[in-house]
């Protein structure tokens, strides 16, 4: 049985599918702020990869 | 310049290379070092954000690797498997570190500032230098943040944004379940958006 937060990470992640998606949305209480937070944290992923692709070409110049 | 012998040495598997080590040749290592330490030092650098200190814990890693490399069984790939020994001597290390309370958590280089506010209104055709800085800064707010994420916390963040790890990808270098990865996920993002959430909502 998985907890809410593996669920919730799951979810995040585009890992739940069938039944088990649709009983995770359907157990969100607001589904609105809930998709809006995983745009925001899928943005906060992106920034993420932005910045450290740029600092391992920094890196990898440094070692080469 | 490659020679012959290191183009050959190139086309070898991992899995010979790990044999030829186990026989106790250690240019078959060399060659497995010179593969994946770039990566290693990559991962490192992002958890410790001290060059030198990266440098030292490859190393350390490394030769970590080299004194078990007889146990390695190949259950895994080599690269899983060096990137738990480097996981395991880059959080012994940042846990140490946090005990003693010793010394900053970034390099003196990485310097923190302030997201001008007004750097939205300058024209776009204009503000390349600009927004070179706003990059800069936005990047330095990001290792700042999860400078802040505990050590285990850092390690799943950096390998599933960054190396794009699966879950029991994490789970396998970290020791850990795959719940344990998933829940550590969860509170390390949790704390990253509010953390970085002028950050994220600007840009």
């Amino acid at each position: 049985m998985k907890t809410f937060e593996e669920k919730w990470t799951a979810w995040l992640d585009d890992q739940l599918s069938g039944r088990e998606l649709s009983e995770f949305e359907a157990s969100l209480p607001d589904k609105a702020a809930a998709q809006t937070e995983r745009a925001d944290a899928k943005k906060l992923g992106e920034l993420a990869v932005e910045a450290r692709v740029e600092c391992a070409f920094t890196q990898e110049r440094r070692i080469l | 310049m490659q020679t012959e012998a290191t183009l050959a040495q190139s086309d070898v598997s991992d899995v010979d290379l790990v044999k030829r080590c186990q026989a106790g040749e250690t240019e078959a290592f060399d060659e497995l070092v010179t593969r994946y330490r770039t990566r290693v030092f990559g991962m490192i650098y992002n958890m410790v954000h001290s060059e030198q200190d990266a440098w030292d814990l490859a190393q350390e890693s490394f030769l970590k690797a080299w004194k078990s490399i007889g146990r390695f069984r190949g259950q895994s790939s080599f690269y899983t498997w060096i990137y738990r020994i480097v996981m395991n001597v880059t959080i012994d290390w940042l846990r140490k570190k946090q005990v003693k309370g010793g010394g900053a958590e970034f390099d003196d280089a990485i310097q923190l500032r302030e997201i001008d506010p007004a750097s939205k209104t300058v024209p776009k055709t204009e503000a390349l230098p600009h927004q070179a800085m706003e990059r800069d800064e936005i990047r330095a707010r990001i290792e700042k943040a999860i400078g802040q994420l505990s050590p285990e916390h850092r390690a799943v963040i950096l390998m599933k944004e960054i190396d794009e790890m699966q879950y029991h990808e994490i789970a396998e270098a970290l020791g850990c379940s795959i719940g344990t990865v998933m829940s550590r996920l969860f509170y390390a993002r949790k704390k990253l958006q509010s953390l970085l959430r002028d950050v994220y909502e600007n840009v």
